[in-house]
């Protein structure tokens, strides 16, 4: 029996297109990293890799006109101060938040806070920026005066903590802000973790006569402990690569040890305020910070990847997490404990003769009265007992507030001070050319934002499907093949955890440098390279939930794998597919940092895809940062809740996307 | 209830069973008529009883998943509770000790006394009577992070008994003896009892439930998960711990109930959707050799359920 040529020819087809797919997305990448690493030939040369990383100062013009001075030190530095101080609030508010939904709060509000919590997430980090710089730091300025005044004599080691001035960027306030953004992200997992607990653990701790917090503290917290460490690292990788806010926050002073009421700057941060307008030695100097951040970022993404992947939740939850992506969008949550406990027919095991030498269960040693206890009144359970919870319950829902009030308060300003900033001219009208007036919109920026994120969809989404498929199902057909698509597969990995930032600077040096202008379609291939890896994972998350019997069922019945692939599998994970791609486009429609050096912004309006094009999230940080007049910060606002109302529009969509989807598992 | 707690006589009498479709279901408790037997009828055991069930029908939401159950446990007696599958067994169990209402939904009418407090009235504190009222469940489970020791310590640790560093120590070694496991891990108290097999973790967890000293233990299908001769060990332990507590079991297997207990309580479930109902009480020997109700006969003998 041979199978007729056309139909192994079109299998090969299959096998080969979707690996060109892959290796051509992984080509591409590479090239852009070579070309970041090339640039940075001339730091090493002229101050070594020690003697770059461990400098303490950057100088790039100095008064004496000479080369300028370039160390790392004072960006890692910030950067691992704003990520310590974003943990330690974040950490353990994560935590509380978690437990509250899954444990604390009435069953019916927990999916409703979640959700509200999984909002946070939505909010892009420009927009936490401009409600940082109008709102939060003109109002902490008294009491952060007040914490300079009382506590600015307290030094440790000589390092003053609290000394002032107080400046309007400072550590304290963007490693606060820093803490907001990445709780969501901490919280999804260790509430994922945490419905991983086995019933009966909680029961036998119930059993035994403890409490909610004592069940919570010794058989949920326990069994979930690795996963809340590798969410914390998660946590921390999302910090070290976050940008824009920290950009708008922290001012831009390489400082070290300075008061944490002080200016400072992090490796993200000095690259997107620099690079636009650096000298050679600088824009080297800038990319080798970006190498850095990338190690860095690597190094505890992969941590986290340990730990997370040895919990009990698993490495898709590590990905997911990595890639941003709400989470149990195509996942029914199973937050309710099972509805009834009839449990099934255990079988008789029938008479069953005593072994011989069964031992006799040793003696009870006798201790004397039967303790009676009681069970009501005060001596039924201490009052330490009682307090000791209640501090822990007060615990999680101080959490909860740390959670919920800046989610409000950014909502609440942006619909205060942007509701008034829209009408019809914002959506048809360009930018004002003078800085102190509202008369205007952002017509440009809004098709330029569409624009970018069609670029993306274009890049990422052939791309990430097809690779999907090579490394879910072609791999499954040869021994190269699976090695070949083990390989993408951590290469994926490895671009989620790849800070948008320096997207964006591999972008700038592999495409705008060599072509010698910003663009339009550099930005959307930014934007391309960010949306990818999270298209190929959720795309091969979704396509592995496909029966393996339906794709036998196809097989038996003489189907090549093409076919099957076809008419079978992509049939039923295509709403699946299609809600990756929605989140993916939903992540990249708020993100700046990538823009800034790539389609650079545009005041005029263009559709042009070789010209610079301007985009909502860029607009939102030129009129914050540059502009600063009330008119300006208006406008921002007004692009805020237009940029906010597009992601979640986005995700709406592909929550019912998700919806239909379902039903692959129930199947 | 009288003062010093003694269980009234509840009976057939005070239920009248005037409806039809509950005309072949005899609720009563323990005492019944079935007294002078082997065993001495339930009331006229020395003692007060220290756990009773007085009308007590469980819902799941909407759900009646039992109805009317009138039981006694007497001091220092094993009763097995019996029945084909989906009859109620283990909710009504479940129900003994409020393990039940961890459920979403799951509510009770009707009355569990301990002793001569309802623990379902608004004064009793569920965390105490899951203290007085301990739990072994089906599959075992103890705390896999934690050591052998510590999960005996577990349920002290929870109701922060003040206790010395010997009788800590103690206490390990007392309840891993009742357990009957002692010799077998007294050389690793400090490693995980993830390590363990599954009888010796169900053993564990019958240790661990001992540590805090309940009066009643409730046993959910203890043996359903381990091989017979794990099996035939926790059996000789109920056995042994009789002396000491008033043990509920509910289980599957008809040889063990009649290995093992005292008294046998028949529940089924006459129709799809309809709450499970206590057929027959009564000692075990009589349970299973003479059976007034034919259905309970019938179940006995293997040819229902």
């Amino acid at each position: 029996m041979r199978r007729p040529i056309a139909s192994i020819a079109a299998d090969r087809l299959y096998f080969t297109v979707t690996l060109l797919a892959s290796l051509v997305a992984v080509a591409a990448v590479v090239y852009l990293i070579y070309k970041t690493v090339a640039e940075t030939g001339a730091v090493w040369d002229t101050f070594g890799i020690w003697g770059f990383i461990t400098g303490t100062e950057w100088v790039p013009t100095p008064a004496d006109g000479g080369q300028g001075i370039f160390g790392a030190m004072p960006f890692i530095y910030g950067t691992l101060m704003t990520s310590a101080i974003a943990l330690l609030l974040a950490v353990p508010a994560s935590i509380g938040i978690a437990l509250a939904t899954t444990v604390f709060l009435p069953r019916r509000v927990r999916g409703l806070l979640g959700g509200l919590i999984n909002l946070l997430a939505a909010v892009p980090s420009v927009v936490f920026g401009l409600w940082g710089v109008s709102v939060l730091v003109p109002w902490a300025k008294p009491a952060l005066e007040w914490v300079a005044d009382t506590f600015g004599g307290i030094s440790l080691f000589g390092w003053e903590l609290f000394a002032g001035p107080v400046t309007s960027g400072s550590y304290l306030i963007a490693g606060l802000v820093l803490g907001v953004m990445v709780l969501p992200v901490i919280t999804a997992i260790v509430r994922e973790v945490l419905l991983t607990v086995p019933l009966d653990q909680v029961e036998g701790a119930y059993a035994l006569g403890a409490t909610r917090w004592e069940m919570v503290r010794d058989a949920m917290l326990p069994w979930a402990r690795s996963g809340i460490v590798g969410a914390s690292a998660l946590g921390l990788g999302r910090a070290v690569g976050e940008t824009i806010a920290i950009a708008m926050l922290l001012g831009n002073s390489p400082d070290i040890f300075s008061s944490l009421l002080g200016p400072g700057s992090t490796l993200a941060g000095v690259i997107a305020l620099e690079t636009g307008e650096a000298g050679d030695l600088q824009l080297a100097a800038l990319t080798a910070l970006a190498v850095v951040l990338f190690v860095l970022a690597f190094v505890i993404n992969l941590l986290a990847r340990l730990l997370v992947g040895r919990s009990s939740a698993g490495p898709g939850l590590f990905r997911r997490s990595l890639g941003w992506v709400p989470f149990r969008f195509w996942k029914a949550p199973k937050e309710d404990l099972p509805e009834g406990h009839m449990l099934e027919e255990q079988q008789a095991s029938g008479v069953v003769p005593p072994p011989p030498g069964v031992p006799h269960a040793e003696e009870f040693p006798a201790v004397g009265e039967q303790v009676v206890v009681a069970v009501t009144g005060k001596e039924a359970v201490s009052t330490g007992r009682r307090v000791r919870s209640r501090i822990a319950e007060t615990f999680v829902w101080l959490s909860l507030l740390v959670g919920l009030v800046p989610l409000i308060a950014v909502l609440v300003e942006m619909l205060r001070r942007g509701l008034p900033a829209i009408g019809i001219d914002f959506f048809t009208e360009l930018p004002p050319t003078d800085i102190t007036s509202t008369d205007g919109g952002i017509s440009n920026a809004l098709v330029g934002t569409l624009i970018l994120m069609g670029i993306a969809l274009v890049v990422a989404a052939p791309l990430g499907i097809l690779t999907a498929l090579f490394i879910s199902d072609v791999a499954t057909t040869g021994k190269w093949y699976s090695k070949i698509a083990q390989g993408v597969g951590f290469f994926v990995d490895v671009l989620l955890g790849v800070p948008s930032i320096v997207a964006g600077l591999i972008v700038y040096l592999g495409i705008v440098v060599v072509q010698g202008h910003f663009s339009a379609m550099a930005g959307g291939i930014a934007l391309g390279i960010i949306a990818f890896p999270i298209i190929v994972r959720a795309a091969d998350e979704i396509l592995r939930l496909v029966p393996n019997a339906h794709k036998e069922a196809a097989l038996a019945l003489g189907a090549p794998k093409w076919r099957t692939t076809w008419s079978v599998i992509l049939p039923a994970a295509a709403p699946g597919i299609l809600t990756g791609i929605l989140l993916a486009l939903a992540r990249v429609s708020g993100e700046t940092a990538p823009l800034l050096f790539t389609s650079l912004g545009n005041q005029f309006f263009s559709t042009s895809l070789s010209e610079p094009i301007a985009a909502i999230p860029q607009f939102i940080f030129t009129n914050t940062v540059i502009s600063q007049t009330e008119a300006s910060l208006q406008l921002a606002w007004g692009a805020a809740l237009v940029l906010v109302a597009i992601i979640l529009v986005l995700n709406l969509l592909a929550t019912l996307v998700a919806r239909k989807t379902r039903s692959l598992e129930k199947r | 209830m009288t003062a010093d707690g003694t269980a009234p006589v509840s009976d057939t009498e005070a239920t009248p069973v005037s409806d039809s479709e509950r005309a072949g279901v005899r609720s009563t408790n323990l005492a019944g008529d079935l007294g002078e037997r082997t065993l001495p009828a339930a009331d006229a055991m020395p003692g007060p009883h220290p756990m009773r069930t007085e009308k007590l029908d469980i819902f799941y939401s909407k759900h009646h998943a039992v109805e009317g159950i009138d039981l006694t446990f007497p001091r220092n007696t094993v009763t097995a509770l019996i029945g084909p599958s989906g009859c109620g067994k283990s909710t009504y169990i479940r129900a003994l000790n409020r393990m039940h209402e961890l459920i979403p939904g799951a509510t009770v009418q009707g009355k569990v006394w301990l002793r001569d407090t309802d623990i379902y009235s608004g004064e009793a504190d569920p965390v105490a009577v899951r203290r007085a009222v301990g739990m072994v469940f089906q599959r075992p489970n103890p705390f896999p992070t934690k050591s052998i020791a510590d999960n005996i310590r577990s349920g002290p640790k929870f109701n922060r008994l003040k206790l010395s560093r010997d009788e800590k120590d103690h206490l390990v070694e007392k309840t891993l003896r009742g357990a009957g496991l002692w010799d077998e891990v007294k050389n690793r108290l400090d490693s995980p009892a993830g390590g363990l097999s599954g009888g010796q973790q169900q053993r564990l967890c019958i240790a661990r439930a001992l540590a805090v000293e309940p009066e009643v233990l409730l046993m959910d299908e203890p043996c359903s998960a381990l091989d017979p001769q794990s099996t035939l060990r926790i059996e000789d332990l109920i056995r042994e711990l009789k002396e000491r507590l008033t043990i509920v079991i509910v289980t599957h297997n008809m040889q063990q109930a009649a290995r093992v207990s005292d008294y046998t309580a028949f529940f089924t479930i006459e129709n799809e959707g309809e709450p499970g109902r206590l057929i027959e009480t009564g000692p075990t020997r009589d349970i299973f050799g003479s059976p007034k109700n034919p259905r309970t006969e019938a179940y006995v003998t293997g040819r229902f359920g």
